[in-house]
């Protein structure tokens, strides 16, 4: 559409490449970040939890600089004889064996000479020592505009998004948020208007110096004090004419922040955090202070900019820790309880339901909190049966379990369960809202031939590793071969990067579309690697259904290539988190030597020793029982979204894995372990842990299986269009199959790849349709239900409420439940009894021990 | 071309495209215990509100007509008399009750109703597209592919609460391609959404009234058996978020339900036929009506969505005989009524859709999207009415003096229900987003 207004044509075209880059501006950080505070005086560590100190350490253990300007932070951590830990950086005494660095601060080191030093701590009666490595420390080092300049907008706050990170920048200047695009914010900052912003002449005079310091008006303020060591890094810059970003400079390969993990006893302790970059080329450098620290749930613990980290609340946060395009975590912990130290739990020798429950435990330990007990029998057969087939267990099946005496009952439960049919219906309900199997999109036949192929995997329980290898190499008729719907659900090389990456590796690299991930090391470059796998997928039409069949036909094509958006470079297809130059010597083989390259894709995904894999899959499983994941959301795996128990992950990954992918097998474990048996009872100890799985977190009831027990319980059957009575809502193909009641309880629509789709949120409308609503109404009060047809039978009515009861909530009326209904009876007259017992199923329907499994 | 019938709600660009635009960066909203049901107490706190809403200190709510599909600006509130045949179209300008402001002649009741409401003719957006110029207008916020913005309704409900048990925000019709609802904030948020035609001589709100053969004593027995019953996580200490949360849910439910002002609200009967003629009996008229007696009970904000608008065929014939009729007669039925009742002035009304349509006619005299010039009727809630604001150019291209961005508008809106646009909300992915980007309010407007 032609646009004659000249603020909108620009407003349009920066619109089209950073929608997505305005969409994800990150949280700003505090304005600025200040110096690390000069801590003068050196009071003894209140020590009061602590028992005899044993050790001491100094983290990082080895300390490098390299450059005149570089630095080291280092941390003092004392360790007692108890096992637990605290932060004396603050009251240690450091000495240094040689004048080759100098302290600059009470746990800062600037280097004076090339050389190696000792640095040595003495906190009360103990001391440490720690090697230094000084470089290069009288070599004039020249300012690099990556790895010194951007920093220093990072940590000023320049590029953040309120700033000159903003989709359109602001006053004019525009620079990439946090710094990921280190060439854009080159041209920018160098060239854009013609150059104005800097002066090589008079470097003390560049717009870029003059403005953060205040010497001419400034929107954002003072953010920079001349003459500070920033502002003569960045005049140095200047000095040297302005060089830009080369690609020999040596690029940040990995961040560390130390401590990595630390349990902080009690609220209001403190931890200082040190970060360290390592570069390609070997060496290290510390970047404390351009790092960006961000605490992921302020209630546990906060971090300053500077980073010192207190803790706040009980639980466990992961503070996020971003520089220079890399992402990392350092994991805090504040134990409910002071923890015992001592009776540590140990692992040796156990495997499955066992290993599991002692990780479980084992994380509960060192966090202070304690499991609730195991739940009752009757507790267990309706949650295991709505958990593995969406579908209360049959009265008849209660009263059996229950009578039976053998000790592995539980266990031969859960394996009559999983061989049940409602066992595929309800997981194949699951799996085709993840891979959205929907007519409106693949058209009648190609819906019902995807659904019927992901049905016919659960009824043969097909390894997952085959299932998703399948999906991926699919060719052929999206009406005859099911799986090659997935090439028109997802139909270009972008949207089936980020199907694939998001469903089977839990890596959302949306975000990447369009710029560097705020949160994670995937660049742009990762991401159209990754999508250069689908760069040949063809979507033939076919009239082999006639013209208006609509049938398509998938299809590998001779050519196709996809392209670095910016460069325009030919992306070579490249696994996630592959290192081109670390698979081969410069010299790539032919992707498409098979004829498909999407197999090298398939083979790299579901390959044992592809870690990220098996713990999507694991994560996803483990949240689906535990109503919470390990990580979450489920579908999120990323280094800033650590799992709450690492090792526990990768035990159940272990698992699957070790099963060779049988999802029935990872069912059949996590059911059978005690962690899954948990009462749902939380304790006054344990009631608002979510995190640590204390007790089993009920979770409302999936629209669809609300709707079967509904139906079970008040023996009708719904009639959904187009398909035959007595098709249950597990069993229904796609959300095309109208339900005002299914959607109002949060059926997705399968529009999206991601969990969040299926929604439990209560809302009004939710609670006026149980409440008050004719669907539920009609289905209590039906001529043939249940309670018509005990009446018609004359049934008693303790006969009656007790069939209610093991009908809607699987148990007998508790003696005050049966007190209050026959009171009412008593004062009913005969012609009313049945509008009394419609009031209680439906009351039944509405409660909560009803709505929720738990 | 496609052909569009008329009152049917579908668009030119067929599905909903923006659901497969949206990316997954949506991660689970994390409200457990929705601040829906805490949102008094906030605002009770002060944290909320800026007292130097139009208003005063007054609550004032807020009736949205929204034109889904992109009204034609110059066949409406910017006509353009003295442009070419193939710009003016064949509707002429005719004058208003407010002297030197002009409307489509087909709009004859609203221009003697000029005096209540007031229209902005340069607001200018960079988006002709349906579903994501839909979320700019009815958010405020460009279109973002990973983040949902919340609609104007969700953030009075999420700031102010519910009012004599009715939910704060309802909407007549599903959500104009899925925007305008909690967003970011939650499903929480979302409109209580009313299906069915107002202008039905059976219409009911659905599953407010009680089911057929279920009296008030039943539901009430119901309710203390539930009471009685429901004792699984009795023990409210322990017991977790989202059984508390869905007893609060019930709680409202039955207030809602047993609610004799609600039930009013609900019933049109009650109103003297002669008014209800005077809306229009037809559905959008009956839901203009339905809105002002929701409005008196106590919502908050009332969403009415009226398609149809993407003319792209038969521009003239399809406005003359479908759409601005009912337009005309509903829309000024409801200022006029809100006026008489002395409600105006705390009721902020508001007709607009996602954009305008091209000044050149195409070749099957229709109008394509044009988001260069958009028309706004705006008026009431302290809002001050019978007034221009702005101009656009001969042609209605784009605008001619004061252009205006969605954003401002926007801010109008918050500003005049008396919401701080510069508060902060923290999206699920931890990330503040202010409630209104960067807009300013309209100077001329808000005074």
């Amino acid at each position: 559409m032609p646009c004659s207004l000249p603020r909108l044509s620009v407003t349009v075209s920066l619109a089209t490449g950073s929608l997505l880059l305005f969409a994800l501006q990150i949280v700003p950080v505090c304005a600025q970040k200040r110096r690390r505070p000069d801590v003068t005086s050196r009071r003894p560590v209140a020590a009061a939890s602590h028992s005899a100190l044993a050790t001491l350490s100094i983290e990082p253990s080895a300390l490098q600089m390299v450059g005149p300007r570089s630095l080291a932070h280092f941390l003092v951590m004392a360790h007692y004889a108890n096992g637990s830990v605290a932060d004396v950086t603050e009251s240690a005494v450091p000495t240094l064996s040689t004048q080759t660095v100098r302290l600059a601060g009470p746990a800062t080191l600037r280097p004076v000479k090339d050389g190696v030093a000792t640095l040595q701590v003495r906190f009360g009666d103990k001391t440490a020592a720690a090697k230094v490595t000084v470089q290069d420390s009288s070599k004039p080092s020249s300012v690099s505009f990556n790895n010194d300049v951007i920093p220093i907008f990072t940590r000023y706050g320049c590029n953040q998004g309120s700033c000159h990170g903003a989709q359109y920048g602001k006053g004019g200047y525009k620079l990439s948020l946090a710094g990921f695009d280190t060439d854009l914010d080159y041209v920018n900052t160098v060239r854009q208007t013609k150059g104005r912003r800097i002066s090589l002449a008079e470097p003390e005079r560049s717009l870029l110096l003059l403005k953060p310091a205040l010497l001419v008006p400034h929107g954002g303020g003072r953010r920079l004090e001349r003459g500070s060591a920033d502002y003569k890094v960045m005049a140095q810059w200047l000095q040297d004419g302005s060089p830009g970003p080369t690609s020999k400079e040596p690029q940040v390969a990995k961040i560390d922040v130390f401590p990595a993990e630390r349990i902080l006893p009690t609220a209001g302790q403190k931890q200082r955090l040190v970060v360290r970059a390592t570069y390609s080329d070997g060496t290290t450098r510390d970047v404390t202070d351009q790092t960006r620290l961000t605490t992921l749930n302020d209630a546990i613990a906060s971090c300053t900019p500077e980073g010192l980290v207190t803790s706040i609340g009980k639980g466990q946060t992961a503070i996020m820790v971003r520089y220079g395009g890399q992402a990392t975590v350092s994991t805090m912990i504040v134990p409910f309880t002071p923890i015992k130290i001592g009776n540590a739990i140990s692992l040796t020798g156990l495997t499955g339901t066992a290993r599991i429950d002692a990780l479980v435990a084992k994380k509960q330990h060192a966090v202070g909190l304690l499991s609730s007990p195991l739940c009752d029998d009757r507790t267990f057969i309706r949650r295991v049966s709505f958990d593995l087939t969406g579908t209360p267990p049959p009265p008849e099946r209660i009263t059996t379990f229950l009578a039976s005496n053998s000790s592995d009952k539980r266990e031969k439960l859960v394996d009559e369960l999983l061989a049940s049919p409602e066992y595929a219906d309800f997981w194949s309900l699951k799996w085709g809202d993840l891979l959205r199997s929907n007519r409106a999109n693949l058209g009648d036949k190609g819906m019902w031939s995807f659904t019927n192929w992901i049905h016919t995997q659960f009824v043969q329980n097909r390894p997952v590793d085959q299932f998703v290898h399948d999906l991926i190499v699919a060719q052929g008729s999206t009406f005859t071969t099911g799986p090659s719907n997935y090439y028109r659900v997802a139909n270009n090389p972008q949207d089936l990067a980020e199907t694939t990456s998001q469903l089977f590796l839990g890596v959302r690299l949306q975000c990447t579309r369009c710029h560097h991930h705020p949160f994670e090391k995937w660049s742009q470059t990762d991401y159209y690697q990754f999508a250069a796998f689908f760069a040949r997928i063809g979507l033939k039409n076919s009239t082999d259904f006639g013209i208006f069949g609509n049938e398509n036909v998938v299809k590998i094509q001779s050519g196709g290539e996809v392209g670095h958006p910016k460069s325009g470079a030919r992306m070579y297809p490249t696994p996630l988190g592959v290192t081109l130059a670390t698979l081969t010597d410069g010299k790539l083989p032919d992707p498409d030597a098979s004829g498909d390259r999407r197999r090298a894709l398939a083979d790299w995904l579901t390959a044992k020793d592809n870690r990220l894999f098996a713990r999507n899959l694991a994560n996803r499983y483990w949240g689906y029982l535990f109503t919470r994941g390990i990580v979450n959301p489920i579908d999120d795996q990323r280094v800033t979204n650590p799992p709450t128990n690492p090792e526990l992950l990768d035990a159940v990954a272990d698992e699957l894995v070790g099963s060779h992918f049988d999802l029935k097998h990872l069912l059949r474990v996590l059911c059978t372990t005690q962690t899954y048996q948990r009462s749902s009872e939380g304790t006054r100890q344990n009631f608002k842990d979510e995190t640590f799985f204390t007790h089993y977190l009920p979770k409302r009831l999936p629209a669809e299986s609300m709707l079967d027990a509904m139906d079970f319980a008040c023996g009708t059957r719904e009639k959904f269009n187009g398909l035959p009575l007595g098709t249950r809502a597990i069993q229904l193909p796609d959300p095309q199959v109208n339900s005002d009641f299914l959607d109002t309880f949060g059926r997705p629509q399968r529009l999206i790849a991601c969990e969040c789709e299926r929604t439990a949120e209560p809302n009004l409308s939710q609670t006026l349709k149980l409440m008050n609503g004719d669907k539920l109404n009609n289905k209590v009060t039906d001529g043939n239900g249940r309670l018509a047809n005990l009446i018609k039978a004359k049934a008693t009515n303790e006969a009656i409420l007790n069939e209610l009861y093991a009908a809607s909530l699987g148990r007998p009326p508790r003696q005050e439940e049966r007190r209050l209904i026959m009171t009412a009876l008593v004062f009913t007259s005969p012609k009313d009894r049945k509008s009394v017992f419609e009031d209680v199923l439906l009351t039944l329907l509405n409660s909560k021990e009803f709505l929720f499994n738990h | 071309m496609f052909d569009i019938e008329v009152g049917n709600h579908t668009d030119c660009d067929g599905v909903t495209r923006r659901d497969f635009l949206r990316i997954g960066g949506l991660s689970a909203l994390g409200l457990t215990l929705p601040g829906l049901l805490e949102a008094h107490a906030d605002t009770k706190a002060g944290v909320v509100t800026k007292a130097t809403a139009a208003g005063g200190q007054k609550d004032i709510a807020c009736i949205l007509i929204w034109l889904s599909g992109g009204p034609s600006h110059i066949d409406t509130f910017d006509p353009k008399p003295d442009a070419p045949q193939d710009i003016r179209g064949s509707f002429k300008a005719i004058s208003t009750n407010v002297a030197g402001i002009q409307l489509s002649d087909q709009l004859p009741k609203l221009a003697k109703q000029m005096d209540k409401f007031s229209i902005i003719r340069s607001v200018t957006s960079p988006d002709g597209t349906h579903e994501t110029a839909t979320h700019y207008l009815l958010t405020g916020y460009p279109f973002a592919p990973a983040t949902e913005y919340p609609g104007y309704g969700a953030v009075v409900a999420r700031e102010k609460g519910f009012q004599n048990n009715m939910p704060p925000y309802a909407m007549f019709g599903g959500m104009p391609n899925m925007h305008g609802g909690g967003g970011y904030m939650g499903a929480v948020y979302n409109p209580f959404i009313i299906n069915g035609d107002a202008n039905s001589p059976n219409f009911s709100v659905q599953d407010v009234a009680p089911p057929n053969g279920v009296d008030f004593a039943r539901l009430d027995r119901r309710r203390m058996m539930r009471q009685a019953l429901d004792d699984w996580q009795r023990n409210k200490e322990t017991a977790s978020k989202s059984s508390q949360t869905m007893d609060e849910f019930y709680h409202r439910a039955f207030s809602l339900v047993t609610s004799p002002d609600a039930k009013k609200a609900f019933n049109l009967k009650e109103e003297p036929a002669k008014l209800r003629d005077e809306y229009g009996r037809n559905t959008f008229g009956q839901s203009c009506l339905l809105a002002r007696r929701m409005v008196e009970a106590g919502v908050r904000c009332v969403s009415i969505n009226n398609g149809g608008w993407d003319t792209h065929t038969d521009n003239f014939n399809a406005l003359k005989n479908n759409l601005l009729p009912p337009l005309d007669m509903g829309y000024s039925a409801l200022i006029n009524d809100l006026k008489q009742r002395g409600m105006l002035d705390t009721t902020l009304v508001i007709c607009m859709g996602e954009f305008g349509r091209t000044p050149r006619i195409n070749s099957s005299g229709g109008r394509d999207h044009w988001p260069g010039a958009i028309s706004v009727a705006i008026g009431g809630g302290g809002v001050k009415t019978g007034m221009v604001v702005g101009s656009s150019n001969a042609n209605g291209e784009y605008p001619k003096d004061r252009p205006l961005r969605v954003e401002d508008v926007a801010a109008t809106i918050y500003h005049a229900m008396g919401i701080n646009g510069e508060k902060e909300y923290m999206s699920p992915q931890e990330r503040p987003l202010k409630i209104n980007y960067d807009g300013t309010p309209i100077s001329e407007l808000i005074g």
